[in-house]
């Protein structure tokens, strides 16, 4: 039978793992992309220095709380900013079907501008194709972004995790990809949830002054429970969270009710998890706080070393949190 | 924290009654809903040791067959749109899913209503609805119709895969599997009713009506084991707030004005007596004509059957995990995510 892409390949779960680890990276061959984060951090000219590149296809380009022009910004900025860099430069380019209305083009663009300035990184390249109709769906947007390291001494790594370290998530999750499925499903919840959309770089930078934070992840495409999986296997330790202390808004939980959703594998555009010390948690708790009100700690690195997610129940059982297996969602991204 | 208390309380009581009865208890859920719920809730490790949970035939997505699944590809190469609910895409037909023949172009909307779809079916559209379902779903179906029939719409047929749920109970009781309770299905009790569960007495099987939420189903086994230690039969039903015991009757009388019982296939159970339910013959112009060959419709290595009726479990079967998993779903429990093995899966039951 001929292998096709289908959707759960770009869904930020499972499969897209496969994709990269058993096509991408063996025919690339980069050592550098071999230690596969969001950001690849390296050194240039004695420099730390880092990248990162994102594309964004979302459906709505408009949603409560942001478009795709913000959401092109901040992802790749934020995916900066998790790597322990402060970012400098950005690039964008656009895939615009014919017939886009030039009027939501300027919109979208204004956005990207003004939280590029917020973000103080300056756009200095871009490139622009059009397709004929019915080629691409509206527009499709990729942005680049370059950092360098805030503090050479205290870089987030993978390899810096360790047993008994800390979970602790930056705010309630699943808000964008409910937001975004708010919007597709017409379910008169449109008005109701705000995506989580925005920049995490206020509060990264004033968390990475007073704690040493081991390792950071924003929570995208699968959510909280794909990141987690992900910290997992990269740092070979098992993590341990409790349900009862995972934050999620009563709106966010009431949609995943009606359409059988699951809030830990809903996308997240503005939340992150930091792992720490325990000596460290109250103070990093703290600080996250000032943000969102949500942050909070929410499980343990484990000593044992599965590389698996589990889940502590409310009434004290114990399940396994995979990765996301399913297609769950439409273009949320 | 006083909720906590009172939570650890029924657990331990629970344990207890299970300790007085003096082994481990079999109990069969019948319905996906609770499988995924049981297994979400961390009930498997909160009870280990106490209670080996059975999920059984009570999927609806689980239990459609390939045939099925083929015969609405067929329709769709045959320029038809296909409204289903989304569930179903995932199912394995003979070459592909209806996901891989939307994939290819073919017109599959996802609905959430088959009453919306009617509402939305385009002029120019041959619509089919795909239905599928156990007694929760039929309902929707039968005022589906009735909408079609007010608005004289000859663009729109039904290709039916309804199944009932006591023929497969029935069936399992009596001839495959042995349990100590089982746990019946809160949805399709909400529209039969307790009533429409007083067959399952004349097994001497003690069991009880649940809902789905984490409460519900630890108020439901404290009810079952309590039953099950007092060998009482009788229905219980911890779900009043829902269920009565006659069940809705207006739901009722709308299934048997336009439905009638017929033979199913149940994906891992086979072909069963009375299992089904198809339009009456005087809505047949509504009513798809779907061909099924029976005999091609196992696949050999699949244990489903087995894991169905509490024989196996999910990772005893040779396809789990090696071939059959939920992207690559080879069997009725591994399709949809209420089914056994997809649960076990996910959730890790051997842990």
């Amino acid at each position: 039978m001929m292998r096709t892409i289908r959707k759960e390949h770009g869904n930020g779960g499972k499969q897209t793992y496969e994709l990269i680890d058993n096509l991408f990276k063996p025919i690339f061959g980069s050592e550098i992309l071999k230690s596969g984060d969001d950001s690849t951090v390296f050194s240039l000219n004695g420099m730390k220095v880092g990248i990162s590149t994102d594309s964004f296809v979302v459906k709505p380009y408009f949603f409560k709380g942001g478009d795709i022009g913000k959401l092109s910004v901040c992802g790749t900025v934020n995916d900066l900013a998790v790597a322990g860099l402060e970012p400098k430069y950005i690039t964008v380019s656009f895939i615009i079907e014919e017939g886009f209305s030039m009027d939501d083009l300027e919109k979208i663009t204004k956005s990207m501008k003004k939280y590029a300035d917020l973000a103080k990184v300056e756009v200095v390249a871009g490139d622009t194709k059009v397709v004929e109709k019915g080629a691409a769906d509206g527009i499709f947007i990729n942005t680049t972004g370059l950092g360098v390291a805030r503090d050479t001494q205290k870089m987030p790594s993978i390899s810096r995790i360790k047993g008994n370290q800390v979970v602790i998530v930056s705010g309630d999750i699943g808000r964008h990809g409910a937001c975004i499925y708010s919007h597709n499903e017409d379910l008169g919840f449109e008005d109701r949830i705000e995506s989580d959309c925005g920049l995490l770089l206020d509060v990264i930078s004033e968390l990475m002054q007073e704690v040493d934070v081991a390792y950071m992840k924003d929570l995208t495409r699968g959510g909280l429970a794909t990141a987690l999986n992900e910290i997992a296997q990269k740092s070979g330790f098992d993590i341990k969270v409790e349900e009862e202390k995972i934050p999620v808004a009563d709106e966010v939980k009431a949609l995943c009710d009606i359409l059988g959703l699951d809030s830990y594998y809903l996308a997240c555009e503005g939340r992150f998890v930091a792992i720490v010390n325990g000596d460290e948690k109250e103070k990093a708790i703290e600080i996250l706080r000032k943000y969102n009100g949500f942050a909070c700690e929410i499980g343990k690195v484990e000593e044992s070393r599965e590389k698996r997610v589990y889940l502590s129940t409310t009434f004290g059982g114990t399940r396994i949190l995979d990765m996301l297996y399913y297609e769950m969602l439409p273009r949320i991204c | 924290m006083q909720t906590l208390e009172k939570v650890n309380t029924i657990i331990n009581t629970i344990k207890n009654n299970i300790e007085k009865i003096g082994r481990q208890l079999r109990i069969i859920e019948v319905c996906g809903t609770h499988t995924v719920s049981i297994y979400r809730n961390g009930f498997h490790t909160l009870f280990k040791g106490y209670i080996d949970f059975i999920s059984g035939p009570g999927c609806p997505v689980c239990v459609t067959h390939e045939g099925y699944i083929d015969n609405l590809i067929e329709l769709a190469k045959m320029n038809h749109t296909i409204y289903t609910f989304g569930d179903l895409l995932k199912v394995p037909g003979k070459s592909m899913s209806l996901a891989e023949a939307k994939a290819k172009g073919a017109k599959i909307k996802i609905m959430y209503s088959p009453v919306d779809a009617v509402e939305n079916i385009a002029e120019d559209e041959e619509a089919i609805i795909a239905a599928v379902g156990f007694e929760t779903t039929v309902p929707a179906f039968a005022l589906s119709l009735e909408k079609v029939l007010e608005k004289d719409l000859k663009n729109v047929k039904f290709a039916c895969e309804l199944k009932t749920i006591d023929q497969p109970l029935k069936i399992l009781l009596k001839d495959h599997i042995k349990v100590d309770g089982l746990i019946l299905p809160g949805h399709v009790a909400t529209i039969l009713g307790v009533d429409g569960f007083k067959f399952v007495e004349e097994f001497g099987i003690p069991s009880v009506i649940s809902g789905f939420e984490k409460y519900d189903i630890l108020l439901s086994l404290l009810s079952l084991t309590q039953s099950i230690l007092d060998n009482d039969f009788t229905v219980k039903n911890e779900y009043k707030r829902v269920v009565k015991k006659e069940g809705n009757t207006v739901a009722i009388r709308y299934i048997e004005r336009f439905f009638e019982r017929t033979d199913a296939y149940f994906r891992g159970l086979g072909l069963i007596e009375g299992g089904g339910l198809r339009l009456k013959s005087e809505y047949s112009a509504f009513s798809i004509q779907l061909e099924y060959d029976y005999d091609s419709l196992s696949n050999s290595a699949c244990r489903c059957a087995d894991v169905l009726t509490g024989k196996l479990k999910p990772f005893e079967c040779p396809l789990f995990e090696r071939v059959c998993t939920p992207q690559t779903p080879k069997g009725a429990c591994m399709v949809s995510q209420e089914g056994s093995c997809n649960a076990y899966f996910r959730f890790g039951k051997w842990k």
